[in-house]
């Protein structure tokens, strides 16, 4: 079973054609596949629609759907790059070409960009950090509050804007370090995810932390926190990550995100070691899933999304490393199959970051890196796909 | 299905040179180091002549060479050398200029870029030039950008100085080269020997390397090239060259002689607007679109007058957007297809929907589900 997942293509020519677009598929003589029920997605190339006022974005690393299917992203506007994206911002403009867009965008379920905002302001410490880092995470409670986290070098806070960007309060504050027992600040919050009867936020801390923590939604508080298998977070223990090897008893860096189903069940992706893991609520261990073992560097598993049926029956991984989105059966955590490839092209990705659902089942994902762009797949029922890969999910 | 070994990522770089068939199929793909010719340390444009040879130009810092292969990818000829000029600084940054050739049937051929130099983590190297605003500032080792470049030996018989472009002359047996990013001169070559025929630089005078007159929007027109990254040949025996540092398209006749010039974008700095040229494809090749990189836009022009009728696209990630548009060409039904470099890296085709009336000066992004 777990073969299957690296299973990419019959040859290695699939390989080279997918990594620009999704043309070979046609010419390639498909030997019998095995075949899975899953969700069944396609891309929707024309989503959004052109930014206005030429804004372009640069890594974007975060993405979150309101309850009115109002779609939020955030990025960095200072990964973008002087010379080539962004000369009419410089002085004197060298070129018509372009301006960044501020950090959050909200679009329509259309792809109209209905408001953006962000950005340093009075009252609060925008996510800082040298060059491109600081932002990251963006997630939009029941009330539509916006939430960002922060990974910027000494960023160790929490912002809480209104659904339009006024600010309502920030959590910890940044300085130097890192701290696993903190109960006032974080270190390099990456989301989160609500608890809203419990009036509690999930965070995944983070980038440099190593821990879940959970805070009142009102307050700030630390509530309580854990660390992987719900040991004590230990900052010292940085065991390396060895495909096969003993798993590490800590989280390695970053916890990217925690995201709570329905049923109450934390959904915990540590990149580096490859892993979710699951939990109560309360941080008691559930249950772990390995996913692309061999995986080095950035992990296979970054964040985590849920389908919209009232079970929520399956889960969305993306992996930015293998440039795919996995689907899983939340239950049994077995991957189904997944869709994605490298590439710049509609459906294929260039780091693969961040992922939502909207009421409709629709999939959207965010990229890093030089992908940089929200993508939107759209839900097309459960239907019959190939097991393992699906590579570029074209038409 | 055969088992693999589990691979680390599924993405990996795709040869140098890709060709698609008319519905966007990889039909081929070949390209890099091999016996007998020098693979250009940077990959710079392509062209495809008349029986399907294909002519691949050089970028990189010290390349000075042409190479000629068959459509397999079979070694033909090489023209000028590797290894000529004194690198000022070396390249970091993992940016292949990208460039398009259409073969007379309807076959696109694109190079996607030297993905594997692109680095699959961080902000990707910066192409690096020192203060983006005024030019003749820091120059900083963008082989893409002609200020960056070393200076060239325009008037060598038997090299070139980062050759970008080509266009042919098949009854008379010519191929003209846009010599170059470091050069600064068109050449002529005989297409079987590869020997250099004729030369000549901006206005049709002698190219001369010591004349590095930084462009002024509004100023005195340079009397030089700065960047000759492309050449075209229309039906009609004009050529029309790209001098990308200076806003400008210069045409000539067939021997060199200077027609007119127009500017493009004038106010354009850094990267400078004319990057690459693609005639329109009906008999009088009536409209002329231009690649201009800097302001993420195809802008189409009256060949004849070189007036702007009206220009599309804009900075971005998304289809009909452009990051680093570099390459053009255009099949026989009149689409065209772009190509990205930088951090664009991909082919894009635009479907010709005939001529109508469209917005003038800029009409954004064109989709079918409308552009902006």
């Amino acid at each position: 079973m777990r073969r299957k997942r690296f299973l990419f293509g019959a040859t290695s020519l699939v390989v080279v054609a997918t990594a620009v677009g999704a043309g070979l598929h046609r010419v390639q003589a498909k030997p019998a596949e095995d075949t899975v029920q899953a969700p069944r997605f396609v891309v929707d190339p024309l989503w959004p629609k052109p930014l206005p006022h030429h804004w372009v974005v640069g890594m974007m690393i975060g993405v979150s759907v309101d309850a009115h299917d109002h779609v939020f992203i955030i990025h960095r506007p200072r990964s973008l790059n002087a010379q080539t994206e962004i000369g009419a911002a410089q002085t004197p403009p060298t070129a018509e070409c372009c301006v960044p867009a501020p950090p959050v965008i909200e679009f329509d379920p259309e792809g109209n960009v209905v408001n953006a905002w962000g950005g340093p302001g009075p009252g609060y410490d925008w996510p800082n950090g040298v060059g491109a880092a600081g932002e990251h995470g963006i997630s939009v409670d029941a009330s539509g509050n916006v939430w960002l986290g922060s990974t910027g070098s000494n960023d160790r806070q929490i912002l809480k804007f209104t659904h339009d960007g006024k600010f309502i309060a920030q959590y910890g504050k940044p300085m130097p370090g890192k701290n696993s027992l903190s109960t006032t600040d974080f270190a390099g919050v990456a989301m989160m995810s609500f608890d809203e009867k419990a009036r509690e936020a999930f965070v995944a801390d983070g980038y440099r932390n190593k821990r879940v923590v959970v805070i009142d939604m009102d307050t700030g508080a630390v509530k309580r926190f854990w660390g992987a298998y719900g040991n004590k977070p230990d900052d010292n223990d940085n065991t390396p990550y060895v495909p096969g090897g003993t798993p590490s008893q800590q989280f390695g860096n970053p916890v990217h995100c925690a995201m709570l189903s329905d049923d109450g069940l934390v959904y915990v992706t540590d990149r580096k070691n490859d892993r979710i893991q699951v939990f109560h609520k309360d941080g008691s261990f559930v249950k772990e899933k390995i996913i692309a073992p061999e995986t080095l560097g950035d992990g296979s598993v970054w964040e985590v999304a849920f389908s919209n049926d009232p079970a929520q029956k399956y889960m969305y991984v993306t992996d930015g490393k293998n440039e795919k989105v996995y689907i899983l059966d939340r239950q049994s955590l077995e991957v189904l199959t997944s869709f994605g490839d490298g590439g710049r092209q509609p459906g294929a990705f260039f780091g693969v970051h961040s992922i939502a659902t909207d009421s409709k089942g629709n999939i959207y994902t965010t990229e890093t890196y030089e992908g940089r762009r929200i993508q939107k797949f759209n839900y097309k029922g459960i239907g019959t796909v190939t097991k393992g890969d699906q590579g570029v999910v074209w038409k | 299905m055969a088992q693999r070994r589990p691979r680390r990522s599924s993405s990996r770089a795709a040869a140098p040179v890709l060709e698609f068939d008319a519905t966007g199929a990889l039909v081929g793909q070949w390209g890099g180091a091999g016996q007998g010719y020098d693979w250009p340390s940077m990959p710079s444009g392509i062209g495809v002549d008349d029986k399907g040879n294909v002519w691949i130009g050089s970028g990189g810092t010290t390349d000075g060479q042409i190479l000629k292969f068959t459509r397999e990818g079979k070694f033909v000829m090489q023209a000028g050398k590797a290894g000529e000029a004194a690198p000022a600084a070396a390249p970091t940054g993992g940016y292949a200029p990208g460039t398009l050739g259409t073969t007379p049937p309807d076959a696109a051929r694109g190079r996607a870029g030297d993905a594997g130099a692109a680095g699959a983590g961080g902000t990707g190297a910066a192409p690096q030039r020192g203060g983006g605003g005024g030019r003749g500032g820091g120059r900083g080792p963008n082989p893409l950008n002609p200020l960056t470049q070393p200076p060239g030996n325009s008037t060598s018989q038997d090299t070139f100085g980062a050759p970008a472009r080509f266009a042919f002359d098949s009854a008379a047996n010519e191929v003209y080269v846009a010599d170059g990013y470091r050069n600064r001169r068109v050449a002529v070559l005989d297409m079987t020997t590869g020997k250099i025929k004729r030369t000549w630089g901006a206005y049709g005078k002698p190219p001369d390397d010591s004349d590095r007159t930084a462009y002024q929007p509004g100023g005195a027109a340079p009397k030089q090239f700065s960047g000759v990254t492309c050449v075209v040949l229309a039906k009609d025996g004009m050529v029309y060259v790209c001098d990308r540092g200076n806003d400008r398209i210069q045409v000539f006749q067939k021997n060199g002689t200077f027609v007119k010039e127009q500017n493009v974008a004038p106010k354009t700095l850094g990267e400078g607007s004319v990057w690459d040229i693609a005639l329109s494809r009906d008999a009088q090749q009536k409209y002329l679109y231009v690649a201009d990189g800097s302001n993420s836009r195809v802008r189409v022009l009256d060949r004849q007058t070189l007036n702007e009728l009206t220009a599309f696209g804009d900075g971005g990630r998304y289809p009909s957007q452009f990051t680093g548009l570099q390459g053009l060409a255009t099949d026989s039904k009149g689409n065209l297809y772009t190509s990205e470099t930088y951090e664009g890296k991909r082919v894009q085709k635009f479907v010709f929907k005939g001529v109508a009336a469209v917005t003038a000066k800029d009409q954004g992004a064109v989709r079918s589900g409308g552009g902006r």
